[in-house]
């Protein structure tokens, strides 16, 4: 049943007011997402991936941001909806799973309340049918010996075990949008095998839409159909998941791959690093954001900014001199640095 | 300056390091958490060691005991020609400015109140080496050489560092006395990968200049492969194995090695894809399975796992492994 259109995002602003003046978090940022498929965002910290993902669900203080674009789910606006509606809709249509499933669970009650919560509010469902669909989650996301630890304290699990509560917690309304938030950071590596099994499984058991968002190339290159990659509150290049891995655009997304360590390298081979740090948001740089970083970049670079654009079926990217145009980069016809 | 009495010897000589059946417990009675149960490994100079495993298999807890933060409950760590274990408080710390450690948060090992060219020159202020003036300029070209710029920024406060920048002051710091052994908890796991490429890098690059020996613990098996000459890896407080970095990613021998490469995510989608080759979570500490403690997750597990705890042996040059039935055999 897939291709039916669930979510579509239009140049999405989202500002932050600071004491130093408006922190443009997300500058612009428009995509969509079909029932059944996997949408990766990528980017490091501070590129503005989480303030995207709590945008769409709707999560972000109103009273200091401003939102400006359109985030629309089976055409329905949310963005500055009031929050009766949103809510009708959070559970049932929308869920999350947050980063931290150390703090993410209330640490007073029960595991076993937490997850028959939503099922009475959005289901209506009985005290005893709560119990038993709970229990047949915790099941479904392999918690064991659910019956005892459905009676348990958050502090008394690890933290793989939460994460899997959370993500019980998430799926238990049978939500048609699963928004993934570094659901598997701070866990160790076999366990994050095991959560990201979990969630394909029940991705495709449910044919459920999901956006998992992450720092790591690694977790989103075997499990999406399709990759945003996210700089300094910009998309700089979107791509169906093997297009993006096999020629890839955008410099920034080739340097992110780059300076990732792989363990099909031999040892003591060398990273290339990106030299500096990402730009700071209250004073942006002129131009392309990651101009300041980028070893391909020209005059133009720091004065005009790349839009987004589709250059193939689905590929798009913001940049000047893409790497995919001439292998070669393009030499610098005017080569004095003068600053923009 | 300070590198007098180590002559360029060959690899492979006398070990710097040598950890003989160390154990670290917490606690007492039968709530007493074995964190490190007898674990043997011996480092060469110049060499960097790497120790992986999953979060509570003791591999920070080995970190602290080998520069004695951490007392170990019985075992030898020998240092050169001196047994740490057996030094009196006064001695050993005239020796931990050999062995330095650098934290995982870069942030909160720094002294928020203090200049970072004052947080870089205090080792030597300790130790009065050298004059004020000489001092501040060891300092100074410390900095430099991190990539920190001492005269742009030596008088700022950590705060106004980033992550990255603040794990670079902490190298300096770690450096200044110019230590023979450089213990490595995680020292990049809290940093964006760009970042993280230029640390290892800078890492990299200062181990040759100063001959550094590493030992470096991480739970990233990528990150430990790329800096690592050998790697070491850790199970619910023992070790399951002990290769040369290519050897052991290529052909595991432990099954436990083996779960955790086939766990890990590669940047490439048409890598294998990572499965969940472990169910469960490793057993408590404080009850460990008896034998061999992996026995519980193994797939191989026989009976005789449960009974005879598989010491560690050799199965090729320089690979050891500690279990009974090694992959390949």
């Amino acid at each position: 049943m897939s291709g039916r259109r669930l979510l579509e995002v239009d140049d999405l602003h989202v500002s932050f007011a600071t004491s130093r003046g408006p922190l443009q978090a997300v500058q612009g940022v428009s995509l969509t997402l079909d029932q059944g498929k996997t949408l990766g965002i990528v980017g490091e910290s501070g590129s503005g991936k989480t303030v995207l993902s709590r945008a769409i669900m709707g999560l972000l203080p109103r009273a200091s941001t401003t939102q400006t674009g359109s985030v629309r789910y089976e055409g329905t606006e949310l963005l500055n909806a009031p929050n009766d509606e949103l809510r009708k809709l959070w559970s049932t249509h929308i869920a999350m799973v947050f980063q931290d499933p150390m703090t993410s669970l209330n640490p007073v009650q029960r595991i076993g309340n937490q997850i028959t919560e939503p099922l009475k509010i959005h289901l209506k469902l009985s005290k005893s049918e709560a119990k038993e669909t709970a229990l047949s989650l915790l099941m479904q996301v392999g918690i064991p010996s659910p019956v005892e630890r459905y009676e348990a304290y958050p502090a008394q699990l690890s933290g793989g075990m939460r994460q899997r509560v959370m993500i019980a917690i998430a799926l238990a309304c049978a939500p048609r949008l699963l928004m993934a938030d570094e659901p598997t950071t701070g866990l160790d590596v076999t366990v994050q095998a095991q959560i990201l099994d979990l969630l394909g499984q029940l991705q495709r058991d449910r044919d459920m839409a999901m956006i998992l968002v992450t720092h790591d190339l690694g977790v989103v290159a075997t499990r999406t159909d399709e990759i945003i990659v996210m700089y300094a509150g910009n998309v700089v290049e979107r791509a169906p998941t093997n297009v993006l891995f096999k020629s890839m655009a955008m410099p920034y997304t080739e340097a992110l791959l780059k300076s990732t360590p792989r363990i099909g390298e031999p040892s003591h081979t060398r990273l290339t690093a990106i030299e500096g740090r990402p730009p700071d948001l209250l004073n942006p740089p002129s131009g392309c954001p990651f101009s300041p970083r980028c070893p391909y970049a020209q005059d133009k670079c720091h004065v005009d900014k790349p839009p987004l654009v589709e250059a193939s079926a689905g590929h798009s990217y913001a940049c000047w001199f893409p790497l995919t145009a001439n292998e070669p980069a393009p030499p610098a016809p005017e080569p004095d640095p003068v600053p923009a | 300056m300070t590198d007098t009495t180590v002559n360029p010897v060959p690899l492979a000589t006398e070990p710097l390091l040598s950890v003989e059946d160390l154990h670290v417990s917490f606690g007492r009675g039968n709530t007493a958490v074995q964190a490190v149960a007898g674990i043997t490994f011996t480092m060469r100079q110049g060499e960097t060691l790497g120790l992986v495993g999953e979060s509570g298999c003791g591999k920070s807890t080995t970190g602290r005991a080998v520069v004695q933060v951490e007392k170990a409950t019985s075992g030898k760590i020998v240092f050169g020609d001196t047994e740490l274990t057996a030094l009196s408080r006064g001695d050993l710390r005239t020796l931990r400015t050999q062995v330095q450690m650098i934290f995982q948060d870069p942030i909160s090992s720094l002294n928020p109140r203090r200049k970072v060219l004052d947080i870089v020159a205090e080792p030597l202020t300790i130790w009065k080496i050298g004059s004020k003036e000489e001092r501040v300029e060891t300092s100074r070209a410390m900095l430099d050489q991190v990539g920190i710029d001492p005269y742009v920024n030596g008088s700022r406060r950590p705060r106004e560092f980033s992550g990255g920048q603040c794990q670079r002051i902490s190298i300096a710091r770690a450096l200044v006395l110019k230590p023979k052994l450089l213990v490595c908890d995680e020292i990049v796991s809290a940093l964006d990968v760009s970042v993280q490429a230029q640390i290892l890098n800078l890492l990299q690059d200062l181990k040759q200049e100063y001959n550094l020996t590493i030992l470096f613990i991480a739970h990233d098996l990528a990150v430990v492969k790329n800096v690592s000459d050998r790697v070491a890896v850790m199970y619910l407080g023992r070790l399951c194995e002990i290769a040369p970095s290519d050897l052991l990613y290529e052909t595991p021998a432990h099954h436990y090695t083996a779960a955790l490469l086939a766990s890990a995510v590669e940047p490439d989608p048409e890598a294998p894809r990572a499965t969940a080759a472990l169910t469960g979570e490793p057993p408590s500490p404080i009850n460990p399975p008896s034998g061999c403690r992996f026995r519980t997750r193994c797939p191989r597990a026989e009976a005789r796992c449960a009974e005879e705890v598989p010491e560690m042996r050799e199965i090729g040059p320089g690979h050891q492994v500690a279990c009974h039935f090694p992959i390949g055999t």
